[in-house]
């Protein structure tokens, strides 16, 4: 930056299709990024992130005539011109319904993306765009803080590419290779979870924690889904899949080729349901496999860049890490599409600016937060009771309250008042991605079996088979994981070894794996120093770190989310900032109805 | 600009009306499209695959991504 010069900002956004979100830049340093879903309260919002918006202008300290330039993350001209249009003119007469949807949705909004802009933010500036693959791998790669990295993405659809391979080098960074629609490994995986009666762009990581619960049975019938090449193109026989012009993903192919009918949602889960997905879930490995082994042979690098969709397989991204191919792999937290937003921004600051590299994006917490006045002034406002502690103390009693250990020692102690507690977490600035990371995250003792079930059941209100992730301090996840490095993002899973399965059940899935994440005290030192807290009470490392919402909800935003939450499910305290709220303390002090707040949510 | 009473009954009435009548006016201009439009250029195309020579299978699904041209970052396509 020119010394005496106004910093360049830059805004991505990323909308209109599903998880719109937006991402901030001062000089190519993330200032903010931040899900529109979760201050609107509806899960995978698709609209301009408006709120997302203003929530960054407000951070940064900065009015919207601040910014220099706005980047969307994908060319929608390209998208509905070169192959929403010519796909619907290959299929007619059929996808007539489809056409008609779509149609409505292009015209009033998707065709108009730099007025709508203009329009909603009051914006006037420059309005960029770049491709959607390129968002995706730029969000990798211009965060990993490699000299230089193979690049490769894959997710459901772009304009066109469904999966790409890339090199980068410095700031520059070139696609050179990818797979174009209908043939998508994402869509392969959106198809089947259709199949199994789960939502479509939503529960995905369902049909992958619902595989280790089956056995392989049906990789002939995948071969006859999915055509995979040593080199890792794939052709999808479109003759199962009806995603180019229907309302649904499959149709009755796919069920004659299973000789199944397609589960109906929330409907019983049987040992066939989970043999599709262990089927689905071995081929999907085998072709990224192969794609990573074709980039490395293109696009030689130590350093692996993953990112789009397919990129939040943690159980995939575990085995390409063990496969040896690549010394260093770096997973953007944000993979899916609100991970774009991020990457055009950064594309446009290294391709439009010129701009410098910066370091390695080292955590996710990237949204905002709220002071210990503003916690304090809205649980004052609610008349919760609340109980303020200095940090030492906080940490020590909320490690101790996970334990098993009970706040109020003496001979009048019951029964009831002993055993561990499941803790709602609210610290500091908010996740940007999928997974909670120590911000807004539910915690619970990883010792304690019964935590699975409780959580599940009794707090998250969500599928029994579904497992809970780990969160360990990064210095000693060799002693009870299978893994060597760090695990920032809860992107990689790996087997618990076999000697510490029985110390972390609730944490450990039914194959053994878990999905780690590993904490360093310079990510995020609340979180460490609780999980430290936690490991000088118990020997043990490690704790249960779920995300802070319920089922069809999103994350939670603000302490009025946290405290809604807390309030409507069997969570034991919630610790806003300083701020330790006891539910046995609060019984009459506010009323619920658990039945009206879940009903808000529409089941994922 | 408030408008009163009756009058704002009857404006809303209006523009529930005009909304509904969009809305219908839409899916029948819609249709007209598909059937004219994608339906004459579809059957052209059908028409034309038929006499097409068939393509063997190729040896990699990969495509090659043209490179990136000065000033793409300015265009929706």
């Amino acid at each position: 930056m020119i010394p005496g010069s106004r910093p360049r900002n830059i805004l991505g956004v990323s909308c209109y299709y599903h998880d719109s979100a937006t991402c901030l830049l001062r000089e190519g340093e993330i200032v903010f990024a931040a899900h529109e879903e979760r201050y609107t309260r509806k899960k995978h919002d698709e609209s301009l992130p408006v709120n997302a918006v203003e929530h960054a202008l407000r951070h940064a300290g900065i009015a919207i005539g601040d910014v220099d330039a706005v980047c969307f993350y994908e060319k929608p001209l390209l998208k509905f011109l070169d192959r929403i249009v010519p796909t619907y003119i290959e299929h007619w007469p059929r996808g007539f319904l489809s056409y008609h949807s779509a149609m409505h949705e292009w015209m009033q909004k998707k065709l108009w993306i730099p007025q709508n802009i203009r329009k909603e933010l009051g914006y006037e500036g420059p309005v960029l765009f770049t491709s959607h693959h390129e968002s995706h791998a730029a969000s990798a790669y211009y965060a990993s803080g490699f000299p230089d990295s193979t690049v490769v993405t894959a997710d459901g659809v772009g304009e066109w590419a469904t999966a790409a391979i890339g090199y980068g080098k410095g700031t520059d960074l070139k696609l050179v290779k990818e797979i174009h629609f209908p043939h998508s490994l994402g869509l392969l995986y959106s198809a089947l979870t259709y199949y199994l009666g789960f939502k479509v762009n939503s529960a995905e990581y369902k049909v992958m924690g619902l595989a280790p619960y089956g056995e392989p049975k049906y990789i002939k019938e995948m071969r006859e889904l999915i055509e995979i090449r040593d080199d890792g193109s794939f052709r999808l026989n479109m003759r199962y899949f009806s995603f180019e012009h229907g309302l649904r993903m499959t149709g009755p192919e796919i069920e004659r080729l299973f000789g199944q009918p397609t589960r109906k949602p929330e409907g019983p889960l049987l040992q066939f349901h989970k043999d599709v997905a262990r089927s689905l879930q071995e081929i999907t490995e085998e072709a990224m496999l192969k794609i990573v082994g074709y980039a490395r042979q293109i696009c030689p690098s130590d350093n692996l860049c993953l990112a789009g969709g397919v990129a939040l397989n943690c159980v995939s991204n575990g085995k390409i890490l063990r496969s040896g191919l690549f010394k260093e792999i770096f997973i953007q937290p944000a993979a899916g599409d609100a991970g774009g937003a991020l990457g055009a921004a950064l594309a446009v600051w290294h391709r439009e600016y010129g701009g410098a590299r910066l370091p390695k994006m080292e955590h996710a917490f990237l949204g905002n937060a709220y002071t210990q006045e503003e916690i304090e002034a809205y649980l004052k406002e609610q008349g919760l009771p609340y109980e303020k502690l200095d940090d030492e103390a906080l940490m020590e009693t909320v490690a101790g309250l996970l334990a098993g250990e009970c706040p109020v020692q003496g001979p009048e102690t019951s029964k009831e008042e002993t055993g561990s507690r499941i803790i709602g977490w609210f610290q500091g600035r908010m996740e940007y991605g999928p997974r909670s990371l120590g911000n807004r995250s539910i915690l619970a003792d990883a010792r304690n079996k019964e935590n699975w079930r409780k959580v599940n059941l009794k707090i998250k209100f969500r599928e029994s088979f579904r497992p809970f992730a780990p969160t360990i301090l990064e210095e000693r996840v060799s002693e009870y994981f299978a893994l060597d490095r760090e695990s920032p993002y809860m992107l990689l899973v790996a087997n618990t070894l076999a000697h510490r399965r029985s110390e972390i059940p609730a944490v450990t899935h039914v194959d053994g794996s878990a999905r780690v994440q590993t904490i360093r005290r310079d990510q995020n030192r609340r979180y460490y120093d609780l999980v430290k807290a936690f490991e000088r009470k118990t020997g043990c490392p490690v704790i249960i770190n779920t995300s802070f919402n319920v089922r069809g909800e999103p994350i939670v935003e603000s302490p009025k989310d946290a405290v809604n939450c807390f309030l409507h499910t069997q969570m034991d305290y919630l610790v806003m900032g300083n701020c330790l709220i006891s539910k046995a303390k609060m019984m009459g002090a506010a009323k619920v109805d658990t039945e009206t707040y879940l009903k808000k949510f529409r089941l994922d | 600009m408030k408008i009163p009473p009756p009058f704002n009954w009857l404006w809303s009435a209006w523009k529930i009306f005009g909304a509904a009548v969009g809305k219908a006016m839409s899916k029948v201009i819609l249709t007209i499209l598909w059937i004219a439009g994608f339906g004459l250029y579809a059957i052209i195309l059908k028409i034309m695959r038929l006499f097409a020579k068939k393509s063997r299978a190729p040896d990699t699904y990969w495509i090659d991504v043209p490179p990136p041209q000065p000033g793409d970052l300015h265009r929706q396509f």
